[in-house]
């Protein structure tokens, strides 16, 4: 990721190290959308290299991608930009799979990625909404693990939220 | 109080504790290598963090969606069965949901002169369209609360978002939940039994939060005040108010009088809007709005209850409640007068109620249209949207059920009245229900203490 910046002033460049020794040379203002590499740059100073050992290059990646789009449209804050960004973000998360989804996810909730956090947490919702029980375990592969009788019992307490 | 209750049940055995101690344990374990991309089954179950699992809960539509997915395993049922997922639910909805987007229904009543006629139908935001007959909108039978069939002859008297204050032809009272399905009776009130020459004029029903929690403000859901206010009156008296106190579980009358001594009667729904009782003066035209605060106990500095002239000039019969809406609208006070030009052409005016803390109102016009309408010869204004300012719900000739947006000058047509509900020859009465994020529980009553606090 090379920075194509239009701007007079030289920005800071930092380097990220993922967890398979991928690296990535990204604006600091990009990667100071995430909370934990804005904290790193605040207290450490000028270390300009960071070694981020939990997450893997493909989905540090992916975040990094996602921080330049938001980090570049939110210098000039009109509506249209607004526009612009939801519908890259609906993209962005139309066809992550399961697999992709989860280790993005824990990887935004790594590096306090808020507002990819609510991204990523509201698609996971979208996929619960309107789905039965069955379909809900189905989607996300998770067995159920009650005991006989106990799912009824829960049921029968709360029966308007089942009808 | 329904979540901490059934988390506070021995549902599980000692044998699913030990069960969750290790699965505990092994999530610890587990979580350490991030890094693995291959997929497993165990992530949305175990792995992943409570946190991350709760900001995913919390984005789910509604407690009804919430409830189910509690279903799909032990874990997700342990966080959702939690004693403070409720209030914190409730929170983020409060915090990040657009009103635009909220669930709501008009419930629409045949009002006849004598009693009321007890056909209703309802309107349905989700779906978009009427709904007909009252079986549809109750259910058959309640599901829980101290009623166990549904009331006959039931009336909805007065709303509070998603609680409903409801009369049986026997003049018992209810509070109801149509969407738990929940009902209870409340005590006869002494006076206004509904029997003989006193006539019950006037309901209301205000809820307040019992206390608000810092980290997520207050929230009315499980636990929370309320009070209902009956208003009767004979033929020789001013009116008598009665109030029914959550706290006491009892009723008293209180020592009122209304500031429009003229006041014949009430009769209309009340409209409330930040704890305030609103009603409209008169039985079937009226003069002006009564403001009545039911939790204001000692009457302090005389603003318990207070009289609102209307915006516009009242003939001297009185106004003709077809002609005019009133109702609240994302927690203002609103009233409309739609003026008949010709056929098919129309004006309409919205205005909204300020007030200033002496209690002095004041008249806002935010809305100023001439509606041109080919071939219509009459138009009601029937209800205000309760979370889009831009909008209005009429009845156009008798026949539609539409809604009009300010902005754009359209109409939304949303569906034809059933027959059954003879709206050539009935009043109808209006009852705008807020589906919250969560439904509500009625509380039961308890006489523990004598005092109602304000």
């Amino acid at each position: 990721m090379s920075s194509s910046s239009t701007t007079t002033t030289t920005t800071r460049l930092l380097m990220l190290k993922a967890s398979d020794g991928v690296t990535f040379e990204v604006e600091e203002a990009v990667a100071t959308k995430l909370g934990a590499i804005n904290n790193m740059v605040e207290e450490e100073g000028s270390e300009d290299l960071i070694c981020l050992p939990n997450v893997n290059g493909k989905f540090l990646g992916m975040v990094l991608e996602w921080c330049k789009k938001h980090a570049n449209n939110n210098t000039n804050s009109d509506k249209g930009n607004d526009e612009v960004n939801k519908w890259w973000d609906k993209e962005f998360v139309m066809d992550l799979d399961q697999n992709t989804l989860y280790h993005l996810l824990m990887a935004a909730d790594y590096l306090s990625g808020t507002e990819l956090v609510d991204l990523l947490t509201e698609k996971v919702a979208s996929m619960i909404r309107g789905k039965k029980v069955e379909e809900i375990r189905e989607t996300f592969k998770i067995k159920s693990d009650f005991l006989p009788g106990q799912e009824e019992e829960i049921r029968k307490k709360n029966s308007w939220a089942f009808e | 109080m329904v979540g901490r209750r059934i988390a506070e049940d021995n549902v599980w055995t000692q044998q699913d504790i030990s069960n969750k101690r290790r699965r505990k344990i092994s999530k610890i374990k587990k979580k350490e290598p991030l890094i693995s991309s291959h997929a497993s089954s165990k992530f949305w179950a175990d792995i992943v963090s409570d946190d991350i699992l709760l900001e995913i809960f919390f984005r789910l539509p509604d407690g009804r969606t919430a409830l189910q997915s509690a279903l799909v395993c032990k874990h997700w049922y342990s966080l959702i069965y939690n004693s403070q997922f409720i209030d914190r639910f409730i929170c983020h909805h409060n915090d990040h949901h657009h009103h635009q987007q909220q669930h709501h229904s008009l419930l629409f009543q045949r009002v006849s002169c004598a009693r009321r006629n007890m056909y209703m139908c309802y309107f349905d935001s989700k779906l978009g369209r009427l709904v007909s007959g009252k079986n549809n909108f109750f259910g058959e039978r309640p599901l829980s609360g101290n009623v166990k069939t549904l009331p006959s002859g039931m009336f909805v008297e007065a709303v509070f978002n998603d609680l409903l204050l409801v009369t049986d032809k026997k003049y018992k009272i209810y509070i109801c939940n149509p969407l738990r399905r929940q009902w209870m009776q409340l005590p006869d009130p002494p006076l206004g039994g509904g029997f003989g020459f006193r006539a019950r004029t006037g309901y209301g029903l205000v809820c307040r939060a019992n206390s608000c929690n810092t980290e997520v403000g207050c929230s009315i859901n499980v636990e929370y005040r309320y009070r209902v206010v009956l208003i009767s009156s004979t033929v020789m008296d001013d009116p008598t108010v009665e109030i029914f106190c959550s706290e006491t579980g009892k009723w008293r009358t209180l020592d009122v009088s209304f500031p429009n001594q003229e006041t014949e009667s009430f009769g209309f729904h009340p409209v409330v809007c930040n704890g305030i009782l609103y009603w409209l003066d008169g039985k079937r035209s009226f003069y002006g709005i009564s403001a009545f605060d039911p939790f204001n106990d000692e009457d302090d500095g005389g603003k318990r209850c207070r009289y609102v002239e209307l915006p516009i000039d009242v003939p001297e019969d009185g106004l003709l409640v077809d002609k005019t809406c009133f109702g609240a609208c994302l927690g203002r006070v609103r009233f409309a007068h739609l003026r008949k030009i010709n056929t098919g052409y129309f004006e309409l005016r919205v205005w909204e109620l300020s007030c200033d803390d002496d209690g002095i109102a004041a008249w806002d016009l935010v809305h100023h249209v001439r509606i041109e309408r080919e071939n219509t010869k009459k138009m009601v204004p029937l209800a205000f949207h309760p979370s889009n300012g831009d909008a209005i719900f009429m009845s156009c000739d008798d026949i539609q059920f539409c809604q009009y947006e300010f902005k754009t000058y359209k109409y939304k047509e949303l569906g034809e009245w059933p027959d059954q509900m003879e709206i050539r020859k009935w009043r109808v009465s209006v009852s705008s229900l807020v589906h919250p994020p969560w439904p509500k529980s009625i509380p039961t009553l308890s006489s523990t203490s004598d005092e109602c606090i304000a």
